[in-house]
Order: structure tokens, then C-alpha cells, then sequence
């Protein structure tokens, strides 16, 4: 051994005394803490518990609505069957299932027209009771009586009159959806049709329009809604021109604007047919998706734009398709598909800043049936 | 080699024997605070307490037929706790001097003044040393740990080990003046 590791052993320090005293001290302090610890997280999640408890939700009270299911069958209302006279509560989800009906009536009368609005539905739909509106949410409905609402994601429809009588069936359709990808917005469909007196359809983003008996409409998401008017309820003012002989047969079906279109306003007929003309290509593509379904679908469709001139240039505020002498062509994902197109076309401003109404019509035929 | 507790002892503190536990720190305090006053100086005490309510609660996971002995172990524990204090204060620790208890403490011997100059200068030289010479200089010759225990302790080659030492001895020497003491024999 070395004389230097001697010197070091030799000084060797030693522990103060009590060291032992203390480290048990400390370990009894420790044991203090961790059960003060365990007793304040027990008393924390007591008061926790009791705060859970205190701020519990409490089941919503049912509350009644201005709604009775006069006649039920196969219908249920949160789940519970419906039997004829159950008051219904606000809120409640009412199924109607298959083969059956529910005719529900708001109990309190329209003090003007002194009759009860009725809404009847159908097989297979789904509906919620609100205070003073059904909440249609899939299937079919048949509004009757003065101001007899439904309401839905794209739409609202309100009877007008004391006979008023319309239906209204809300579709949510995946295949509109994949058939027509620039419409995606399709997965719901809402068509109104009314049988009698008249309707008012409030679509979401649009002004309202009124309904006539016979007219229907369509209304989807981000559209404008496509009304199609019945020949009793036209405007005097109906396109003038009369049906333009057909361009001879091109191979492939064609969309042929018809150069008959009416314009009131100051927008000049020539600036409107060059700027419909560089949209056509829209229309056959809609035309041509459509066909691809319906190989001999062909037609006419009148389709009536209300231009807005703004920032320098006319956008298309309102959109409809108008009904014709001689036959629509009847395909609602064709008029949708058109209407969709035409609703984003640009216009040149109009003279004097003012609106401007067209009637255009737009002639569809395959090659086939112009030979 | 320094002297192990006894496996009976230990296997109550294993079980949670509180006297045992004792006996156990009474039989071990000595070798941690040496190490724990090299490497941290005035924070030696409050080190030397928390490595043994460490050890305290690991203990029953100790393996005595494993590769460590248990003055190892224990060391190894307070070696990472010094380091840690090190690292968390982030300075050079400095030695407490004149509370440091010397040799046998039996007063009144003419050597004891002389010792205890000794003693005081020789903690000086320690604490002028890097740390990793600090603490191969406690393990080996105050806490009497084998090099290779030092090894696994410091996670360093035995040779490195044996370099550390080396230089921190050539390094007292210097400061205490040992060699010319030597060369004298005027060293008792």
C-alpha cells in the first residue's frame, strides 16, 4: 500500500451522528405525505363525484306539442307505438314503417281559416314533431289544410289557403349523389308538388317562391329551386318563339339553344345568345351523362334565368324550368343537371343595371330522332 | 474488501423490518456519506438520508444472489443521486470542511492536531480533483470497492479505472507534498 491510499483511509470521513435517526424521520415524513396524498386524491374524487352528481343531466321533461297523431298505423314515437289521439311531444321521433300511416293534426286551428292543418305520413318515413312544423327527415308527406309547415335541411313548405293539399317527399339518395359527382349536394332531394290551392317553399339561400296548384318544384342543396309551372298557372308573358326546326342530326346527341329566347330588361338578346353559346358544351355533357341511362330520353326544357348585374357583371339569382306545349323533358337529374349549370353562368352587365328575365329554350335530341 | 450486511438482516429488510432497516443504515451510512461528501460536498448529509429512503424502498427487489453486492448496490444509488443533485444545481460542489468528522475522533493525542491538518488538507486536495477522480478516489479507497465494482458503478473499463486513480493519487501527492515527505522520511 502506497503511503498516499494510507494518508486517504486515514481520513476517511465518517457519518454524522443521528444519520439513522434522521433517514427514519424522513421516511416517516415520506409515509405522512403519500397518505395525505391518498386521503386528499379520496376526499378530490369524492367532491368530484359529488359535483358529477349535483350537475348530472336530468331527463329532458316531456313537453307537449301542438300535435295529436289522429290515426296511427305502424308508427312509433321514440321507439313507443302511436295510437289514435296520443297527444305527441315535442321533440318525439315518429317512424312510420312499412305499409304503415300516420295522420298527425295541429290541435290549434288557424283563427282566419278556422280548419286544422294535417300532415299525413307515409310508408316508411321519418319525421320530428316540432311546436308548430313537422321536421321531415326522409319519406313522403301529404300536407293538407291552411299553413300545414314541414321543414327539412334544404326547404321549408307551407300551405297556403284552407284546402291547400300538397306532398312533399324528401329523398337522400347516394346513387344521385355518384351518378351526378358535380352535384354532390343531391344526396337530399326535397320535391314539392301541390295538388290543391297553393305553397309556399322557403329553400335555404333563395327568396321564397309561391305554388300554384299543379306546379312542383325541386329544391337540393346549394341550388336554386327548379320549379316547373303548371300550363294553368304560366305567365302571359311565355317564350314567344315558337319551335325552331331542329339543326340537322349530329352523331352524337346535341344540345341545340334556340335562338327564340325572350329577355326583358336591358340586356341585349345577341349578348345573351353569344354568352348561353359558349355554355352549351355544359348542357351536352349533362345531356350525355343522362343518356347513358336513358338511351332515347329527348326533349324540350325551357329554362327561365333572372339575372342580377353586380360588380360589373350579371350572375343568375333565380332558376327555373318552365313547362312547355309540346312535353318537358322529363328527367329530374337532367333538369337538376341543367339547372346547376346554368345557375353559375356569368352574363354581361345589363344597359341600366336593372334585372333582366330570359326564357331560354334548349332543344335535346340524339341523332337518331332528327333522322 | 469492505464487510457485508449479514443475509439475515437483510432478508427482514426485504420483508419491511423496520430494526433491520436500521441496522442496515447504520452498517452502510459511513460509506455513503464518504462518497457523497467527495462528490457533493456541504449537500453530503441530505444526499447520504435520501439515498438510504431510496434504498428503503427498493430493497425488496434487491437480488442478493445477483451480480452486485449490496454495498455496491446501495453505492451505485448514490452515486446517481449525487450526480443528479450536480447536474440539477449546476455547479462544482464544494466541501463542508470543518463538519467533517476525522479518523476515530479519540481527542486529546498529540498526533490529533496533526491529523486532523492532515485530513483537513487532504479533503482540500479531493475537492480540487475533476469528479470522476473525486469518486473513483471515495469508492476505492474509502468505500473499499473492487475495480471492477468501480467499473460497473462509474460504467467505465476497468483500465480506466485504474488510469482515474492513478491520476488522482499523483495529484494528492502533489498537493500534500507526499513524495517529498517521502524522499524525507518525514512522513508518519
Amino acid at each position: 500500500m502506497e503511503p498516499i491510499d494510507e494518508l486517504i483511509r486515514a481520513a476517511a470521513p465518517r457519518a454524522p451522528r443521528g444519520l439513522a435517526d434522521a433517514v427514519e424521520r424522513r421516511l416517516g415524513a415520506r409515509r405522512r405525505t403519500q397518505r395525505g396524498f391518498v386521503a386528499a386524491g379520496v376526499l378530490v374524487a369524492a367532491a368530484a363525484m359529488l359535483v358529477l352528481w349535483l350537475v348530472r343531466p336530468t331527463a329532458p321533461v316531456p313537453r307537449p306539442s301542438a300535435w295529436i297523431a289522429v290515426s296511427a298505423r305502424a308508427t312509433t314515437a321514440d321507439g313507443k307505438p302511436v295510437a289514435a289521439g296520443q297527444p305527441l311531444t315535442a321533440g318525439a321521433l315518429v317512424r312510420v314503417g312499412d305499409g304503415g300511416i300516420a295522420l298527425l293534426e295541429r290541435a290549434v286551428a288557424i283563427a282566419s281559416a278556422g280548419a286544422h292543418a294535417q300532415v299525413m305520413l307515409g310508408s316508411q318515413s321519418e319525421a320530428r314533431v316540432g311546436d308548430g312544423a313537422i321536421e321531415l327527415l326522409s319519406g313522403q308527406a301529404r300536407l293538407e289544410g291552411p299553413e300545414a309547415r314541414v321543414t327539412g335541411d334544404v326547404a321549408e313548405v307551407t300551405t297556403l289557403g284552407a284546402s291547400a293539399a300538397a306532398t312533399v317527399d324528401l329523398r337522400r339518395n347516394p346513387m344521385i349523389k355518384a351518378s351526378l359527382p358535380k352535384t354532390a349536394a343531391l344526396a337530399a332531394l326535397l320535391s314539392v308538388a301541390v295538388l290543391d290551392g297553393g305553397a309556399r317553399v322557403a329553400a335555404k339561400g333563395h327568396a321564397p317562391i309561391l305554388l300554384a296548384k299543379n306546379d312542383r318544384t325541386l329544391v337540393a342543396p346549394k341550388l336554386p329551386p327548379l320549379t316547373t309551372r303548371a300550363p294553368a298557372a304560366r305567365p302571359a308573358a311565355k317564350p314567344v318563339a315558337k319551335p325552331a326546326p331542329t339543326p340537322a342530326p349530329a352523331p352524337t346527341p346535341t344540345a341545340n339553344a334556340r335562338p327564340t329566347a325572350t329577355a326583358t330588361g336591358q340586356l341585349d338578346k345577341d349578348v345573351i345568345r353569344t354568352a348561353v353559346q359558349d355554355h352549351l358544351p355544359e348542357l351536352r355533357t349533362c345531356y350525355d351523362r343522362v343518356l347513358a341511362r336513358s338511351p332515347k330520353l329527348a326533349g324540350k326544357l325551357v329554362v327561365r334565368m333572372t339575372l342580377v348585374t353586380k360588380d360589373g357583371q350579371s350572375t343568375v339569382s333565380e332558376a327555373e324550368i318552365q313547362p312547355t306545349d309540346d312535353g318537358d323533358l322529363d328527367s329530374i337529374p337532367m333538369q337538376t343537371c341543367v339547372l346547376q349549370a346554368v345557375s353559375q353562368w356569368r352574363f354581361p352587365p345589363s344597359a341600366d343595371g336593372g334585372d333582366v328575365v330570359v326564357s331560354y329554350p334548349f332543344l335535346f335530341a340524339t341523332a337518331d330522332d332528327g333522322e | 474488501m469492505a464487510d457485508e450486511l449479514d443475509r439475515a438482516t437483510l432478508s427482514r429488510c426485504r420483508r419491511g423490518d423496520a430494526q433491520a432497516f436500521r441496522a442496515l443504515v447504520e452498517h452502510y451510512q459511513d460509506r455513503v456519506f464518504a462518497l457523497c461528501l467527495a462528490l457533493a460536498g456541504s449537500e453530503a448529509e441530505d444526499l447520504t438520508q435520501e439515498t438510504f429512503v431510496r434504498v428503503h424502498g427498493a430493497v425488496g427487489g434487491f437480488d442478493p444472489d445477483g451480480p452486485a453486492r449490496l454495498g455496491a448496490w446501495i453505492l451505485t444509488i448514490a452515486r446517481r443521486l449525487c450526480t443528479d443533485r450536480a447536474r440539477a444545481v449546476g455547479r462544482r460542489p464544494t466541501v463542508a470542511l470543518d463538519v467533517v468528522p476525522l479518523g476515530d475522533g479519540r481527542p486529546g493525542a498529540d498526533t490529533e492536531l496533526d491529523r486532523a491538518r492532515r485530513a483537513r488538507a487532504l479533503h482540500q486536495a479531493i475537492a480540487a480533483l475533476p469528479e470522476e477522480q473525486r469518486a473513483v478516489v471515495a469508492l476505492q479507497l474509502w468505500d473499499g470497492l473492487e475495480y471492477e465494482e468501480i467499473a460497473a458503478i462509474e460504467r467505465v473499463p476497468v483500465g480506466t479505472v485504474r488510469s482515474r486513480l492513478a491520476r488522482a493519487k499523483d495529484a494528492l501527492k502533489r498537493a500534500l507534498g507526499v513524495d517529498d515527505e517521502e524522499r524525507n522520511g518525514t512522513h508518519r
